[in-house]
């Protein structure tokens, strides 16, 4: 889904903004290192691979040798990515010819990574202090509760029965643009957040520490400490238990968001206290990359547009209530049918056909998982139509022109405006054509120049 | 010297284009918004007659949608 | 024959299977020590499972009678360890490797001297791939979402033509599961069965000249990944030897006879196919008889 590079991108691009002797401090820390060497596209990983122990600049002329014709828009993008990073550090030699360096910090941080292996700054604690630790699947089941009870949350506080402890102030900081706000109204999702709530799992997860990260810039907090803290956080081992107090003070004051938030979960012992990374935690540095989802799925869609999801979550619910109509619940099963109705309500809010289909396609039930396609193509065409239906006419604010003096001065013209992308018709025959209200003045500006 | 005329360009299937002809055709003389038809596809509008006929072909969608009674 | 295209894959988590030769007799002729070599080895691998926390490694090494697993990054008991690599893969993979060592050498057939008498004995190549593919088959079923497989062979000892058979098997079956075999070659001659796997299942050959930056030919040429071959350019192979060897006495022949039956591949002429059991008809009068063919090791 694209949505999902997006916000990992912005991610990126929030860390690739932070000033240069901030990032290089980032980067002192290995973990910091992998995470970041994790997060770049396949080419860029390898481009690191193969500079790691070269010392010398080497020539751009050279990498791009490496690279097959087809492959070079690719291999632009993960230069590209590699020097926003300042994972590479551009340079001009003296032929004047473009060359690139590993990032010295970057290079000896990840040199000794490779060589001698990463340390966290915290060990697991004994068995004997730490009793009553959950199991994977308890700790999977908490963590996933958890986020869950968090969504139904920001989407209206109503549907909770249990509130977190998230402070209002800062769940409205998550809804800000997620939610519109209208006076003796209840707060409606609005487009981005309908959006949202469709997008897969870690994409979401990205979106809400984008923003507590950007919204604790306002507080006063250090976006890189913040940054570096969630990417070792990610390293360490789902299901262990660490002490708190191997904590910095800053790091245990937003333990407790992050619990709320299904990252950890926090448990007491006689004399003291732990956090145990849950499996959202641990995923953090696989997500920062454009791979596939990995979770299993629990829709099955058919040809005859019912919708079987099997899932007991109230949020599932409400997501296929976006677009569905929701038939019958049962225990262990929502029973649906995507009508036209239902279809016309969700474009409405503002939901593209596409994101219908890839949610649908990217939470497929295993068992119809390796059919292909995986949603019959009947029901996603007719998504399609019914969307395209509600489309048919295209209106442009426009300008029309007519009486051109001569062809040439029509040929002109006509190449003006499509050289600022604005022609929107044109008819060589009797000389008339329209352009977009935006290039209008260009075109003024070329026939005045004409006479 | 260029004539140039403001208003709205608006592109559709043929269908639709001769049912925005036949709209204008049943306006009388002061509103026909229709300025030139250019092609099956394409006309040009004025300018604000947009919302007009969005809400009318929507009206016509509407007309023409058989719904199962529940 | 045409090579088998690789599948496209569109992330880059990938299982990297590597055969490790540890043929003492090899070892202990050659100019480079096995323990640098190791350690170049080590390092590649750590920086493998650097890429992507979902990839995995798994070490089997080929010995001259048995082969053995020597290192499974994803198995349990290194979910304890910190990041579940680094520390563990050296101090698992060298623990095991020490064991298995002594275990081969106990395992030596008593050799009886050969004609080829002076010839190291062969690592058993044929027995690790099948380990490697059997590995393989076991993680395409364990779900729909799975790691893209390849096979890297570290071979430096000269091919066994009585593992002919063997090894073109594994290749075929290789080839129809598309997972492509790798192979980086630091022995003196260039070895025939290595270059028609690399070939026939669309992997790559490489023999490095210098051994002293093996981390360097490693990084750049084995570490990509399945999703971007498709746009690197990598060596590709010049002038395969797609020499066979006999079934019979499993010496590499240039000419002789082959069943048309089961393509079996005799240097004499036999009354029976021993593979499919088809009966041969005569022998023509205008061929040479068999002891005078030559016969290229």
């Amino acid at each position: 889904m694209p949505e999902v590079r997006i916000i990992a991108k912005n991610f990126m691009d929030m860390v690739a903004s932070m000033p240069a002797m901030k990032l290089d401090k980032l980067y002192e820390n290995g973990f910091i290192c992998e995470a970041i060497l994790r997060s770049l596209p396949p080419l860029g990983k390898k481009y690191v691979l193969q500079l790691l122990h070269i010392d010398v600049p080497v020539a751009a002329k050279l990498l791009e040798e490496w690279v097959l014709p087809d492959g070079y828009t690719k291999h632009r993008v993960a230069i590209d990515r590699l020097v926003q990073l300042r994972v590479f550090v551009e340079a001009v030699d003296r032929k004047n010819d473009k060359t690139y360096k590993l990032n010295p910090t970057f290079q000896k941080s990840l040199q000794k990574l490779l060589v001698h292996g990463g340390t966290l700054p915290r060990e697991p604690m004994p068995s004997n202090i730490t009793v009553r630790l959950p199991t994977l699947d308890d700790l999977e089941a908490y963590a996933l509760q958890q986020w869950e009870c968090f969504l139904l949350q920001l989407i209206s506080s109503s549907l909770v029965e249990k509130p977190s402890n998230i402070s209002s102030s800062l769940m409205k900081v998550f809804q800000r643009r997620l939610l519109s706000q209208r006076d003796k109204e209840a707060p409606k999702l609005t487009e981005s957040g309908f959006q949202f709530l469709l997008m897969e799992t870690n994409a979401q997860l990205w979106y809400i520490i984008r923003e507590y990260i950007s919204n604790s810039e306002e507080r006063g907090v250090d976006a890189a400490d913040l940054i570096s803290f969630m990417l070792e956080l990610s390293f360490h081992v789902i299901g262990e238990a660490y002490n708190i107090n191997s904590l910095t003070d800053f790091q245990r004051s937003i333990i407790r968001d992050l619990a709320d938030l299904g990252l950890v979960k926090l448990q007491q012992g006689r004399k003291e206290s732990w956090f145990i990374p849950t499996k959202l935690a641990t995923n953090l540095s696989v997500s920062l990359a454009d791979s596939s989802s990995r979770k299993e799925g629990f829709v099955v869609v058919e040809t005859n547009f019912r919708v079987y999801a099997y899932s007991t979550s109230r949020l599932h619910c409400e997501i296929l209530r976006l677009f569905s109509k929701v038939e019958y619940q049962l225990p262990n099963l929502i029973v649906g049918a995507i009508t036209k109705e239902s279809l016309y309500n969700a474009f409405e809010n503002g939901i593209t056909a596409e994101q219908i289909i890839s949610f649908l396609q990217q939470n497929a039930h295993p068992r119809v998982a390796d059919r292909t396609p995986t949603v019959p193509e009947n029901v996603t065409d007719q998504i399609r139509l019914w969307e395209s239906d509600l489309n048919r006419v295209e209106m442009t604010e426009a300008y029309y022109y007519d009486e051109f003096p001569s062809r040439d001065v029509f040929e002109g013209a006509c190449d003006t405006a499509r050289e600022w992308n604005g022609l929107l018709w044109e008819d060589s025959k009797k000389m008339h054509m329209v352009v977009k209200t935006g290039v209008h003045t260009y075109v003024r500006e070329y026939l005045r120049s004409q006479k | 010297m260029v004539n140039a005329i403001k208003g709205v360009f608006i592109s559709c299937d043929i269908p639709m284009a001769q049912y925005i002809i036949n709209m204008n055709a049943s306006v009388p003389a002061s509103d026909k918004f229709i300025i030139h038809i250019l092609d099956s596809t394409h006309m040009f509008v004025q300018p604000q007659v947009e919302q007009m006929i969005r809400s009318q072909i929507a009206k016509f969608r509407e007309d023409n949608t058989y719904v199962k009674p529940n | 024959m045409p090579s088998a295209p690789s599948k496209l894959y569109s992330d880059d988590v990938s299982l990297l299977v590597v055969t490790l030769d540890t043929n003492p007799f090899f070892w202990s002729t050659f100019s480079f020590p096995f323990s640098e070599f190791l350690s170049h080895v080590l390092a590649f691998l750590n920086s493998i499972l650097l890429l992507s926390q979902l990839n995995q490694v798994v070490v089997i090494a080929t010995g001259c009678n048995s082969c053995t697993y020597l290192y499974d990054s994803s198995s349990d008991k290194n979910h304890g360890s910190t990041t579940g690599s680094m520390p563990s893969l050296y101090s698992d993979l060298l623990h095991n490797l020490e064991v298995f060592l002594a275990g081969d050498q106990q395992l030596a057939k008593p050799r009886v001297n050969a004609a080829g008498g002076g010839a190291p004995p062969p690592s058993l190549l044929s027995g690790s791939l099948s380990m490697a593919l059997c590995y393989i088959q076991r993680a395409f079923r364990s779900g729909p979402i799975h790691p893209q497989p390849r096979i890297l062979c570290l071979q430096g000892s000269a091919d066994g033509p009585e593992q002919y058979v063997a090894i073109m098997n594994s290749i075929f079956s290789a080839q129809h599961s598309t997972v492509p075999i790798d192979s980086c070659y630091i022995g003196s001659n260039n070895s025939a069965f290595l270059q028609q796997a690399s070939y026939i299942t669309g992997g790559i050959y490489y023999r490095p000249p210098h051994l002293d930056g093996l981390f360097q030919y490693f990084s750049t040429v084995f570490a990509t990944d399945l999703h971007s071959r498709a746009f690197l350019r990598l060596p590709k192979s010049v002038g395969v030897d797609f020499r066979a060897s006999c079934f019979c006495h499993k010496q590499t022949i240039d000419m002789g006879y082959v069943c048309s039956v089961c393509l079996s591949i005799f240097c004499e002429h036999h009354d029976k196919c021993s593979t499919c059991g088809s009966v041969f008809g005569q022998a023509q009068s205008n061929v040479p008889s068999s002891t005078d063919r030559k016969r290229k090791a």
